[in-house]
């Protein structure tokens, strides 16, 4: 997807400057024009306007009309006056033609953009774009021998504004600098199997540049509240585009693609007060089957833009992750994106676009979703999205040269998406919010479906797979159907940065927490229902990294039965109800890890000496710190767990024991409640020291004694020996673990009580404990995860 | 989003707080069936208070220097500085606390992991029978643990916290443990009954 937006504004400058070359007159006037030495100079006074350009694929059976409408070309301080442009071009045997269109300050502009039954009554909304600068294109025939024409362009322009307009408010995206260069592209006709004739454009060398400076919910411009600046380097190298008539149904657009990256010099950076930076990027990917049609059929975006594809697969890698400066490590992702088989039912990879907010108005089963599509009706500009996926893969992260995969990752699942801007409180899910404008996304029955098999830590051979995500809050299998609205405003805590206020609703839920991958068997959450708020987060990047603060937030998670063995049909633990409450909380994400070497077990100052676990952390890692501030209850927002059990007709018929009203505090009297809970969480990779805990041959068929170290041997068939006393030299070649370092501390955690209720009994419910009260918390952990053997 | 982390956290602090029940040591052929494809081995070391907590001199409410570094409760500056847990069992009256816990617990070893149980082939010493055919959370002990300057007091208190007003406080007993704990075996943990 990447590619195709470093793509569009080579072929939007292409088509610019295409569509001059068509529009133009040669009058008088613009003969007067013409200069230079050879070839011939063209300047242009353009004002061009089109009611509407429509692409029908329509053919009897299938297809429709897509329908772009209202285009004009002119000057960016007002459209219905020139813009100016110089063009010249030159032809000869050797160079062949070469263009060269030099641009002031130009608008393009396109009304609105709709499709089948919505033209005429909603569209996407209004798009334009400014720009100003050069690009040139050289056509020339192939070397001798070879077939097809040689193309070489650059665009080079600055002063680019990007706007989407819909209902009246604005997102724009200025100060952007776009600098692309095509160099030796061979744009030729060929067979390219299957009795296919495409147009191949190959393109041995693509690199493209752009920066932008800011963005923001304000048609004026981007002065205070911006989300933020980002700029983007991507250099290609050996890659194609393959492009052959007819779609997935009957006429269309059909194409296959080969992007492969140039590892050195790709890279994406976004930028608040500090920078996140993506760093040498390299990989491939290759979509076969990506198609382009018209559809009708759609049952609740009606027509719609259909972009489907039979294959994507490639390896992304980040080679170098910073934030604020500091190195996380690198992050790969291997994947293959085609048609499956989920849950008995078959899931293809497909996104459809259609004009307008598809729910808008709608009456729908949650309370919240009905209230977010109120305030926009079924004429109010916007776009809906239905997407589908099905992906496996496997991601991977090296922190210091030691890396983590998570294995065997899939993913599929189906839902719909809508965006469109809105402005001030009575449209937002907050009254309380100003007039400003804002993103509002809504997600509606999201199915989502995920798993993985589990984390193999290391790469050499003693590496063996394993659990350890329960440590780091992730499930390993998890299903669930969600529904939310969503608003994005520009500007965080501080200057630039993003804000965030959302209800999220995800029922049918089932989420592992550990399992076993080969027989599926583990301790599932099943039938959870997890409805969650929040209100004022704001995102911002500073020197001390990524900075969440979470205004207020609050949430519901239920789940009727903890289950022991199969996810839905295992022996039942129980019900839970975990409700959570809080105001002011914080996190802050930063690069590097706990970044200390230390003898955890024991005592000694470097591994020959240290008579525990010599674990050195080197720089590279992730370190989050939390403060969590729980709040006292108020009203039906709590902070609790009740676990029920014995239950004669589902949820609320048995016995329930329940701690209720848990609050922090800040040590000395109740009302005081700023400190929270505070942990700081790091996570790195780095060599551990594994004891065998018992004498005789373990799973992989290695002998040892308890209590003997294990030692990586690539000699040894597992991988590794056991060794009784090992040497300096065999203890540096410790295996590798996931290395998890936490503090928490607390001031004063309180519980108001902890109750058992009887739901059928005189007296509902029986206060077991009358309060607890913990204080002066202070846990520092250290834990090394690694395989069972 | 699920903090599934602190169910893991509270599972290991559960087992090692579990040292006092009859465990039956697993066998060299039952550990044999240990197959290494799943499940996670944990190491590692928790201190509590090392130097103290955040409660600390200078804050309101601590005019009496009740609270402060473990420093200065050394040089006789403050009263305390370890965690503190009250507990109130009736409406009225006073609070069983567990209170000054310093210190620090290592193991290597701890495993967990979800296991399908067959009474057939599995050995937990004649208590597999209970499991069969069961999916089981098993908590394998570390083989050692060993527990550096751990320390509390048992008390009772006639109010919550020690800075509250008129708070009288009376410690019963006091442990100060030093020193290796051997814990073998597995702890099975599984639903039974009506859920």
């Amino acid at each position: 997807m990447n590619k195709m937006i470093g793509l569009t504004p080579l072929l939007l400058a292409t088509l610019v400057s295409n569509v001059a070359a068509e529009m133009i007159g040669l009058n008088e006037s613009t003969l007067e024009g013409v200069s230079g030495q050879s070839g011939i100079g063209i300047n242009i006074d353009k004002l061009i306007s089109i009611e509407s350009i429509t692409y029908s694929d329509e053919d009897g059976t299938s297809g429709g009309d897509l329908q772009i409408q209202k285009i004009k070309i002119g000057n960016p301080s007002d459209i219905n006056t020139t813009a100016y442009s110089q063009h010249r071009v030159d032809v000869d045997g050797v160079d062949g033609l070469f263009l060269e269109n030099r641009f002031d300050a130009t608008r393009v502009q396109i009304g609105g953009i709709s499709v089948g039954d919505h033209i005429g009554s909603r569209s996407m909304g209004e798009f334009i774009f400014d720009f100003e600068g050069i690009n040139t294109l050289n056509i020339a025939g192939n070397t001798a021998g070879l077939s097809g024409f040689l193309i070489n362009s650059t665009t080079n322009f600055t002063n680019v504004s990007y706007q989407w307009n819909t209902n009246g408010n604005a997102f724009r995206a200025e100060g952007i600098t776009i600098d692309n260069v095509l160099t030796d592209a061979v744009f030729e006709k060929k067979d390219i199997g299957g009795g296919i004739s495409a147009l191949v454009i190959e393109m041995p060398s693509y690199t493209s540049a752009i920066t932008i400076n800011a963005a923001c919910f304000n048609a004026a411009g981007c002065m205070t509240d911006s989300l933020g600046s980002f700029n983007r380097n991507i250099a290609l190298k050996n890659s194609y585009i393959q492009i052959y008539g007819g779609g997935r149904e009957g006429e269309g657009i059909s194409m296959n693609m080969h992007f492969e990256y140039d590892g050195t010099s790709s890279q994406s950076t976004y930028t608040d007060d500090a920078s996140i930076n993506f760093g040498l990027i390299s990989g491939l990917v290759d979509i076969k089957g990506l198609t382009f049609d018209i559809g009708t059929a759609e049952a609740n975006i009606g027509g719609h833009i259909a972009l489907q594809v039979d294959q994507v697969v490639g390896n992304y890698k980040i080679g170098n992750v910073e934030i604020a400066g500091t190195g996380v490590g690198e992050f790969e992702a291997i994947f293959v994106f085609t048609d499956g088989i989920g849950n008995s039912a078959g899931y293809q990879n497909k996104t459809l676009i259609a004009p307008g907010i598809a729910f808008a108005g709608q009456a729908l089963s949650e309370t919240f979703m009905t209230s977010f599509y109120a305030k926009v009706n079924d004429l109010s500009d916007g776009v809906s999205v239905f997407n589908e996926w099905n992906m496996t893969g496997s991601f991977i992260y090296t922190d210091n040269n030691h890396s983590i995969s998570m294995n065997n990752v899939y993913s599929y699942g189906s839902g719909y998406v809508t965006l469109d801007l809105r402005s001030g409180g009575t449209q937002s899910i907050d009254s309380t919010n100003g007039a400003e404008s804002f993103l509002a996304i809504g997600i509606k029955d999201y199915n989502v479906n995920y798993g993985f098999d589990g984390f193999v830590i290391g790469e050499d051979a003693a590496a063996q797979q394993q659990s350890g995500y329960e440590l780091l809050g992730l499930s390993p299998q998890a299903s669930f159907n969600m529904n939310a609205a969503i608003e994005i405003r520009s500007g965080g805590a501080n200057g630039s940065g993003v804000t965030f206020d959302g209800d999220v609703l995800l029922n049918n839920a089932n989420f592992a927490l550990t399992r076993d991958s080969a027989t599926g068997n583990g301790i599932y959450l099943d039938d959870a229902v997890y409805e969650f708020h929040f209100r004022d987060v704001t995102f911002d990047v500073d020197s001390g990294g990524i900075q969440l603060v979470i205004g207020e937030m609050w949430s519901e998670f239920t789940v009727n039965d903890v289950r022991f063995g199969d996810s839905i049909a295992g022996a039942s633990f129980g019900g839970l109800v975990i409700h959570r409450y809080q105001a002011g909380s914080t996190a802050t994400i930063s690069g590097g890890g706990a970044g200390i070497a230390k003898c955890v077990g024991g005592t000694g100052t470097d591994l020959a000496t240290c008579t525990g676990n010599w674990i050195d952390l080197e720089s590279q890692g992730l370190t989050i710190a939390t403060t969590s501030i729980l709040l006292p209850r108020n009203d039906t927002k709590e902070n609790s767990v009740a676990w029920e059990a014995n239950r004669t007709a589902g949820a609320g018929t048995g016995v329930s024991i329940k701690a209720d009203n848990i609050y922090t505090s800040d040590g000395y009297v109740d009302t005081a409640n700023t400190y929270g809970i505070q942990t700081v969480t790091s996570i790195d990779i780095a060599n551990t020291r594994v004891l065998k805990k018992f004498t005789g041959t373990d799973s992989n068929g290695v002998i040892g004694n308890e209590g003997d170290e294990l030692i990586v041997d690539s000699a040894e068939t597992a991988g590794y020996k056991y060794v009784t006393a090992p040497t300096d030299i065999e203890k540096s070649s410790r295996g590798a673990g996931l290395i998890i370092s936490n503090n928490v501390q607390i001031k004063e955690l309180n519980i108001e009580s902890i109750q058992l209720i009887h739901p059928s009994a005189v007296v509902s419910s029986n206060t077991l404990l009358h309060g607890m009260k913990l204080q002066n918390f202070n846990m520092s952990s250290t834990l090394s995860v690694t395989p069972i053997r | 989003m699920l903090d599934l982390k602190y169910f893991v956290m509270i599972l290991i602090l559960f087992s090692l707080c579990i040292k006092t029940f009859a465990l039956e040591p697993i066998s060299e052929e039952g550990l044999a069936q240990v197959s290494g494809q799943n499940g996670v081995s944990l190491s590692g070391e928790l201190s509590f208070n090392e130097n103290g907590g955040p409660l600390a001199l200078g804050q309101l409410g601590n005019e009496s220097n009740i609270w402060g570094t473990c420093a200065q409760k050394d040089n006789a500056g403050a009263e305390r500085c370890g965690a503190r847990l009250a507990i109130k069992p009736n409406e009225s009256n006073g609070w069983l606390v567990l209170d000054e816990l310093t210190g620090s617990v290592s193991f290597e070893g701890l495993t967990l992991r979800s296991r399908d149980i067959n009474a057939a082939t599995d050995n937990f010493g004649g208590d597999e029978t209970l499991a069969d055919g069961k999916t089981v959370l098993e908590i394998g002990l570390p083989n050692e643990i060993k527990f550096d300057n751990f320390s509390y007091n048992y008390a009772t208190s006639s109010q919550a916290r020690p800075t509250d007003a008129g708070n009288q406080q009376q410690v019963r007993y006091g442990i100060d443990f030093n020193g290796s704990v051997q814990m073998q075996g597995n702890l099975l943990v599984f639903p039974t009954g009506n859920p």
